[in-house]
């Protein structure tokens, strides 16, 4: 399946981010750049994520350790709903 | 003075950010940055609470952080009901109550209904003091807009449907389509129906939660659908036909010779929807309940003890 791709260059300019947080973000393997003909790309699909990162890093000065340690929580806690949910769903059926 | 007044309740932005009156600006920011890092909705997925809590610690930060906006918030916070009376008094002795700015009636705005905080996130209580407009910028980076979140409630047979929805969301109508074999507390994301985004950024998301009804006949465990079905003696001894309810109606099933109690018989793809699958569904799981009679008459008696005989 295609993925739709963003200019990262065109992006930081419209939401006002640092140049250094994409490549942080990078480096710290939260976000997984694609270069195609000397131009860097972000799928669109971790999009979502970036403005997340960009919250906790700019409105809540969390530096890249804390949101790499973040990003594994956030996912258990949504593995840990969705495992709730189910089992809640599960337990009204027996009720 | 409309009578709402008295329901709207005056907020102690010191206490909601655990300071004291006379804590300095860095102070404020610290206890915002500290309270923010807890209560942050990104930090607290799906939990309402939270994202009531950081509305809050917004607000009171947008207050005790801006000079002007603390001044005002501390000259007639607790009073602000009695503003129009301080005005005047101030007039009569000439200006020189409590040594501020002026302030006319107009700088608290219209008296709205109360409504606590709404999804635009900020209280009425703050509206009124200091009015939709001359709000700090703040931040000079584009950043999304809030994300909203809301529940819809389907029924049971809703559920099993593709079907368009209404809903409003901070006044504004949107048409969703809830696909069949949405889940009781599933979760869908609309991107973009949240809170407008700040210097061209984009508005935030919408998180709808369906709540999905229990259903009298049937009972669903993922997209598998459970019902029981009457059997009479007869035909479970002897085997026969018999009509099920299904979410299409009612279907005729073979019941084998020798069913017995409690035992289950499968229909394939007669259950639930399968989620953004179409053509595909789940099973509908039988479970005999075999009705043993009670006013046997004479000659049904007979027949019975006749039967016992040739055990």
């Amino acid at each position: 399946m295609d993925t739709e791709l963003i200019i990262i260059k065109e992006y930081i300019q419209q939401a006002n981010i640092e140049p250094q947080f994409i490549a942080l973000l990078e480096e710290n393997g939260l976000i997984h750049i694609q270069e195609m003909d000397n131009e860097r790309y972000l799928p669109a699909d971790e999009l979502t994520e970036v403005e997340r990162y960009a919250r906790l890093y700019y409105d809540l000065s969390i530096n890249m350790e804390g949101i790499d340690a973040i990003h594994h929580l956030l996912d258990r806690i949504y593995a840990l709903q969705d495992e709730m949910r189910t089992l809640r769903n599960q337990l009204r059926f027996l009720e | 003075m409309p009578s709402i007044l008295n329901y709207m309740a005056y907020i102690d932005y010191y206490k909601t950010l655990g300071i004291s009156k006379t804590a300095s600006t860095d102070d404020v920011k610290k206890a915002y940055r500290k309270l923010a890092r807890k209560y942050h909705p990104d930090l607290n997925p799906n939990d309402k609470s939270a994202h009531q809590k950081f509305q809050e610690l917004n607000e009171a930060n947008e207050v005790l952080s801006d000079p002007e906006k603390r001044k005002k918030y501390d000259e007639y916070g607790e009073n602000w009901k009695h503003a129009d009376q301080f005005e005047q008094a101030r007039q009569q002795q000439g200006g020189g109550f409590g040594g501020g700015g002026s302030y006319s009636a107009q700088d608290f705005g219209d008296f709205g209904g109360f409504s606590g905080f709404g999804g635009g996130g900020y209280s009425d209580f703050f509206e009124n003091l200091f009015g939709g407009a001359g709000r700090r910028s703040g931040r000079t980076s584009a950043f999304k807009g809030q994300d909203y979140s809301g529940e819809v409630h389907l029924s049971f047979r809703e559920a099993a449907q593709t079907h368009k929805q209404t809903i409003e969301v901070n006044g504004k109508k949107l048409r969703i389509t809830v696909p069949a074999g949405v889940s009781n507390e599933q979760q869908i994301k609309l991107k973009g129906q949240g809170g407008p985004g700040s210097n061209g950024a984009p508005a935030g998301d919408l998180y709808i939660t369906f709540i999905v009804q229990s259903d009298p006949v049937f009972k669903r465990n993922g997209n598998d659908l459970y019902v029981n079905a009457d059997v009479d003696v007869y035909t479970a001894v002897l085997g026969g036909e018999l009509l099920i309810d299904t979410l299409d109606g009612k279907v005729k099933m073979k019941v084998k010779p020798g069913t017995q109690p409690g035992s289950k018989a499968r229909l394939k793809e007669k259950g639930f929807p399968v989620y953004k699958k179409e053509g595909q569904f789940g099973d509908l799981i039988v479970t005999y309940n075999v009705q043993v009679p009670t006013n046997l008459t004479e000659k049904q008696k007979k027949l019975f003890e006749e039967l016992k005989q040739t055990k």
